[in-house]
């Protein structure tokens, strides 16, 4: 058998022609970087434990398995499409920069607008997620295994508002900090955590894997005093209805394994920083997907063997409600399996295993919001000051701040104002559905473009493959949207005949903020001899 | 139109003495290096085809600064997408009045491999040391036929000791132990070395008759047998022991994009 062997690049220069792009670069992220940079988007923790608590409880029949297969099957054609979108334009910035060299500038900067304010508002989310979901469960749990009343009393107070701000806070600021101190140090540290996260994320699959129900029953009533089978019963008291497994429940349930899954094509932000762009997104996006649909969805069908999905759902349904037999703190998966352990090692290494999960949320979408600032600036259409660089850090201070301030601002209405604001991911689905929709005309509108770069070899039946996925995509976005809109659990209407939204009044704002803003700019850089269309024809601006 | 040998020539040795008065040390590396560095060389290098195109610099960290604030002065303008892309690991200036590129490298090239240049400092009061140039060149995994001139131009005209012998010659134990440290590197160097032997032995060796011996080809074949006779017996690090053992099956080098816009 012949030796495997990895051979150089070959000069492709014409014989007489002495060309090597002189002084190339070194990019910073690697396709292991992209591919943990959107795992780390979809964060594995967060789906896990919004899967196992609203699935079982709220949506009777609903198997979180199937639900999170089906959105992974959706994603997959929107990876597909923005793994495209990626390849003609190898640039960071996001759908702005798809947009602004599509459709207008002037229009992608505001829909780049609403989905920078969503990105911020879903950074602060993690970040109470760790405070609610990660150390909240860590302390009732530790404490329940450990016996420790201290631990547990910390469990409850630290998911009250002050906790939740004050804690979330500091995270999304060392997280800004990480972003200051260089991409390399960024990328680094995150390879570090998810090789950790992933050693543990291998422990609680064997724990689960090992475990029975019957342990897990004996170690319930041992550790909270609870009884398996009074669980279920009081809930049934309280309303919950079990149910067989029912294929529409788990439709209806996709809406939110879709929300981490979301995460995973969100390396279009970074385009312009990676290495070997083709490999690198393809990898990156579409393993990230793949990868994370079916560890969550592995995770569902061991929950469902240990725990038992009644169980899951009454445990859940009588938190949730606030009746009936349950937990002191949220019954997240996490606490589940710290109970089935009963161990404080594993109890420990199970909720450090989450919190990084859900860790890897918060620098990412920063990083992701700051592209898309910087990209503005440098179109001229946000102040040069934004894309302004320290000469102490050497990297771009003014778009982290403004990110991380931002995120700060969304965790304060988070813990005060107690506001859940997911409904927002119905704009952010229009908003990538946009883009979605330009791809399925891009190839023949901007035939240029799109002939000069290598999505234009991928074609089925002569139909350019991106036109394709970019259709399904849409079909696929359109009915998510219908699911939460119809959905008051998940997300509800923005705006209907009885009620307008939060959400609606604030995105209403920053949409009709943006384009006052750009209009503006337009002709404060017409006055300089600046044509901000420019962009659109694909021309520097400078 | 793309400025001369001339202006380049002038442009580098102003902007090194110049930043040198302003307490900043930048030297050059690249192909303008090894042109200030054989100086009669640079005419047979423009005749074979080498235009020399920019000028890349090395300045040490901690007078990223005060460089930029001498080249800015100068008249340069800092490319923001690298400034921003590459993080103070490296900067791009130009000068609109001149058409003259500069290419800023902080203490190490990072292309195929890794050329640290901290390690001489001072060895030159232009360029950076002879080593660090031929290594600058033996990093590159796809040779091109520009960078085998660079290549003879230096063997030709500097003498390889088997220890240090001073500015003006290249001490072959500096390099053999650069990449007793890194088999990737050693890998990569050695091929080049082969190539440039190669093609001279096929009589496709750059005809470039620098300022040395009457018979450069002879001479670079002999030179490059004492490069590679010490490369060879340098003692090797554990981790270049462990890399080789899985040899060609890895990728050794790191791929260079195309320098394109990230923004």
């Amino acid at each position: 058998m012949a030796e495997r062997r990895v051979d150089p690049p070959v000069s492709t220069a014409a014989p007489g022609v002495f060309s090597r792009q002189a002084s190339g670069l070194i990019r910073v992220g690697s396709s292991f970087d992209v591919f943990i940079f959107n795992i780390g988007l979809v964060s594995v923790g967060i789906a896990i434990a919004f899967n196992q608590l609203y699935g079982p409880s709220l949506y009777p029949g609903a198997q979180p398995a199937v639900s999170t297969l089906l959105a992974a099957l959706g994603m997959l054609a929107v990876a597909t499409t923005f793994y495209f979108w990626s390849v003609v334009f190898p640039r960071s910035g996001g759908v702005y920069v798809f947009l602004s060299r599509t459709i207008h500038p002037g229009v992608a900067f505001v829909m780049s607008l609403v989905e920078t304010v969503i990105l911020m508002y879903y950074a602060a989310l993690a970040a109470s997620l760790i405070v609610v979901v990660g150390l909240s469960s860590f302390f009732s749990t530790v404490g329940l295994v450990a016996s420790n009343d201290t631990l547990t009393r910390w469990g409850t107070s630290v998911a009250q508002p002050d906790g939740i701000f004050w804690i979330g806070t500091l995270l999304l600021l060392v997280a800004g900090a990480l972003l200051a101190s260089g991409t390399r140090r960024y990328f680094s540290l995150q390879r570090i955590l998810f090789v950790i996260a992933m050693a543990g994320t291998v422990v609680i699959l064997l724990a689960m894997a090992i475990g029975s129900r019957s342990t897990f029953q004996d170690n319930l009533t041992s550790l909270t005093g609870l009884d398996y089978n009074q669980v279920i019963d009081s809930a049934k008291s309280g309303g919950y209805v079990a149910s067989d497994f029912s294929f529409s429940e788990s439709v209806k349930f996709i809406v939110w394994p879709l929300l981490p899954l979301l995460g995973a094509v969100q390396s279009i932000g970074i385009g312009g920083e990676v290495k070997k762009i083709q490999r690198s997104q393809l990898f990156g996006m579409l393993g990230a997907v793949i990868f994370s649909g079916l560890l969550i969805a592995l995770f569902a069908v061991l929950a469902d063997r240990v725990f038992g999905y009644d169980f899951q759902g009454a445990i859940a349904y009588n938190s949730i409600l606030g009746t009936g037999d349950t937990t002191t703190t949220t019954p997240y998966f996490t606490v589940l399996a710290g109970i089935l352990t009963s161990n404080v090692v594993l109890a420990v290494i199970i909720m450090a295993t989450f919190v990084a999960w859900i860790w890897f949320w918060i620098p990412a979408e920063l990083a992701y919001t700051t592209r898309s600032m910087i990209a503005w600036s440098f179109d001229r259409v946000a102040p040069d000051r934004l894309g302004w660089v320290s000469e102490r850090f050497h990297t771009p201070v003014v778009a982290i701040g403004t990110s991380t301030v931002g995120s700060i601002v969304f965790m304060w209405l988070i813990a005060y104002k107690a506001i859940a604001f997911l409904t927002l991911i119905e704009v952010l689905l229009v908003v990538w559905g946009a883009v979605m929709a330009s791809a399925i005309i891009f190839p023949r509108t901007r035939r240029q473009f799109f002939d000069a770069s290598p999505a234009r070899r991928v074609t089925v039946a002569g139909i350019p493959l991106m036109s394709i996925s970019g259709a399904l995509s849409v079909a696929f976005f359109a009915y998510m949207i219908y699911l939460l809109w119809n959905d008051p659990i998940a997300a509800g209407p923005l705006i209907n005949s009885d009620h307008v939204t939060k959400e609606f009044w604030i995105m209403l704002g920053v949409i009709v903020g943006g384009a006052v803003w750009y209009v503006g700019t337009l002709f404060y850089r017409r006055r300089q001899g600046i044509d901000l269309d420019l962009a659109f024809r694909q021309i520097p601006i400078e | 139109m793309p400025a001369s040998w001339t202006q380049l020539h002038h442009e580098a040795v102003e902007i090194v003495t110049g930043a040198e008065r302003d307490g900043v040390t930048l030297r050059v590396v690249g192909s303008t290096g090894i042109r200030l560095h054989c100086t009669a060389a640079a005419d047979a290098m423009q005749a074979c085809g080498r235009v020399a195109k920019d000028i890349d610099l090395i300045v040490p960290a901690k007078q990223r600064k005060g460089m930029r604030r001498f080249l800015e002065a100068r008249g340069y303008i800092i490319d923001r997408d690298l400034l921003i892309a590459m993080e103070g690991r490296r900067y791009s200036f130009t000068n609109p009045a001149t058409d003259i590129d500069l290419d800023v490298f902080v203490e190490q090239l990072e292309f195929n491999h890794t050329v640290d240049v901290r390690k001489r400092p001072g060895r030159h009061n232009l360029t950076v040391a002879l080593e660090d140039l031929l290594l600058a060149k033996l990093q590159i995994v796809n040779l091109t036929p520009t960078d085998l001139v660079d290549l003879t131009v230096l063997l030709t005209s500097h003498p390889v000791t088997t220890s240090d012998a001073g500015e003006e010659a290249i001490d072959a134990a500096y390099v053999a132990k650069c990449l007793a440290a890194d088999w990737g590197f050693h890998h990569t160097a050695v091929r080049n070395l082969v190539r440039l032997r190669t093609a001279l032995d096929e009589g496709d060796g750059p005809d470039v008759d620098a300022d040395g011996p009457d018979k450069p080809a002879e001479t670079v074949r002999e030179r490059v047998g004492i490069l590679e006779k010490a490369i060879e017996t340098a003692p090797k690090s554990m981790a270049w022991r462990v890399r080789g053992r899985l040899g060609e099956r890895v990728q050794w080098w790191e791929d260079v994009d195309e320098r394109e816009a990230t923004y």
